[in-house]
């Protein structure tokens, strides 16, 4: 509705202007010729947020020569042999990676896993897949609750 | 004596105030800038102009965009308007909605207008973009620390309840907790309205831009919707900082026209000398590295959580 009412002023104060939209390229430079990518991607959104707080994400960040790949784009082919022959031209090349340290991770779940683990580990031991042993637990149980309820009354 | 005004009346009095007036505030503070620089500066008012020139212009998108960027502006402005009838300036009834309300409104526009800036397919629009976001990232919970301190001060987080605590005695405008969050809500609005030592507003190097290189692709009546719509976001934060938290004062008490009139008046008037102060800053200080920023945006995240902590710990 407000919307409505924001369309209809738009289009009161600038006619028909408003709706004849003509599809023009982006502007990226002035000189021609000037390539790139049409958008940014996710990493590249985030980077900066991933930056700015390095203190709280713990971002690590490392620039290191990888070997160019075919088709002229890097595709994470690993660093330079030294073995290849011409391999400093091929290497000419960077590759920018940066990653953030995930702290929930590194200092509750990992910690909390071998807790974890252990509980899973006694509960194993205890569903041994035996019938007797199960019969066992049933008995042991009847007896707690003829036990509790025996003390309640 | 004047007529009582009916609640309809008011509530579009309200919207109009901030539609109309948010141009002319902005042509008061670049006045004020040149006369500082000791220029002559611009006319008053010209950003009315201006408005008036780009909504007769062509309008031009991308070739890839699609119908959310066109969209993007109205939304944007429908939002700003919003808010002046969610959280009523000086005019009564302001209890429909909370600065809560008024936050999401302002935090959607923003993040239609950024959406539509990844659109287009310009690196500078989404550069700035990105930078815009980045440290929303952290502005974003200064406004909420500056309602959790309005609401501890009040019991509600009614913006109209907080002004009308600290009108109630000259103790309650000193208290710490007031002040901090004040500073707090100042230094943010600073760096949402693109100034320095954020941004510099009137800047032409697109790696310093945030606020002004999201609407680099945007033209025509788009533009201006876009460009009247950081207007009018200036307009409501400088009145959320003059009328809740610095000056409470000459606010509508009653339904009646002269209050009425005086309210929107004097709410114009405190708006233009808040713009003053921003353009005195202007002036003073140099615009931030990007990365510095940073510094200046946890400054004011640092006073709306010391506000918090001195009322828990008894100082505030």
């Amino acid at each position: 509705m407000d919307l409505a009412l924001t369309a209809l002023f738009a289009w009161a104060v600038s006619g028909r202007r408003l709706l004849r939209v003509r599809r023009v390229p982006a502007w990226k430079s002035a000189t021609v010729g000037v390539e790139g990518a049409d958008s940014y991607t996710a990493f590249g959104y985030a980077n900066p947020t991933r930056r700015v707080l390095a203190g709280v994400l713990h971002t690590q960040a490392e620039l290191r020569e990888v070997m160019m790949e075919e088709n002229g784009r890097d595709d994470g082919a690993g660093p330079p042999d030294p073995a290849d022959p011409g391999w400093e031209e091929a290497a000419a090349h960077l590759r920018y990676a940066s990653d953030v340290m995930e702290v929930v991770e590194t200092y509750f779940y990992r910690p909390a896993l071998g807790v974890f683990m252990a509980v899973v580990t006694a509960a194993k031991r205890l569903q041994s897949g035996r019938l007797d042993a199960y019969l066992l637990y049933m008995l042991i149980a009847l007896i707690a609750v003829i036990a509790v309820v025996t003390a309640l009354a | 004596m004047s007529a009582a005004l009916p609640i309809p009346v008011i509530q579009l009095l309200q919207v109009l105030t901030v539609a109309l007036g948010a141009p002319g505030v902005t042509g008061v503070i670049a006045r004020v800038e040149a006369r500082l620089q000791g220029r002559r500066g611009p006319r008053v008012l010209q950003p009315y102009y201006d408005l008036a020139k780009l909504f007769r212009k062509e309008a031009l998108a991308p070739e890839q965009a699609s119908w959310f960027f066109l969209a993007a502006p109205l939304i944007a402005v429908t939002c700003y308007l919003t808010i002046p009838l969610l959280t009523s300036y000086g005019l009564p009834p302001g209890y429909m909605g909370d600065i809560l309300g008024g936050g999401f409104l302002l935090s959607l526009a923003s993040f239609v207008v950024a959406t539509a800036a990844l659109e287009t397919g310009s690196p500078y629009a989404q550069l700035g973009s990105s930078q815009a976001k980045t440290f929303s990232a952290i502005t974003e919970p200064v406004v909420l620390f500056v309602v959790f301190t309005v609401a501890l001060l009040t019991g509600t987080d009614l913006p109209y309840a907080l002004a009308a605590t600290v009108r109630s005695s000259a103790g309650q405008i000193i208290r710490p907790a007031h002040l901090l969050a004040a500073a707090a809500l100042f230094m943010v609005i600073l760096h949402e309205t693109g100034r320095i030592p954020v941004e510099t507003h009137t800047g032409t190097n697109e790696f310093g831009m945030i606020e002004e290189a999201r609407a680099f692709e945007h033209s025509g009546p788009y533009f201006a919707l876009l460009k009247w719509g950081s207007e009018l976001k200036q307009l409501i934060l400088f009145t959320i900082l003059a009328n809740v938290f610095l000056a409470p004062w000459g606010l509508a008490s009653t339904q009646r026209a002269g209050a009425v009139g005086l309210a929107i008046v004097a709410l114009l008037a405190k708006a233009c000398a808040v713009g003053c102060v921003v353009a005195v800053i202007d002036n003073s200080f140099a615009k931030l590295r990007l990365f510095k920023i940073t510094e200046f945006v946890s400054g004011a995240f640092l006073l709306a959580v010391l506000g918090v902590f001195t009322l828990y710990l008894g100082g505030g």
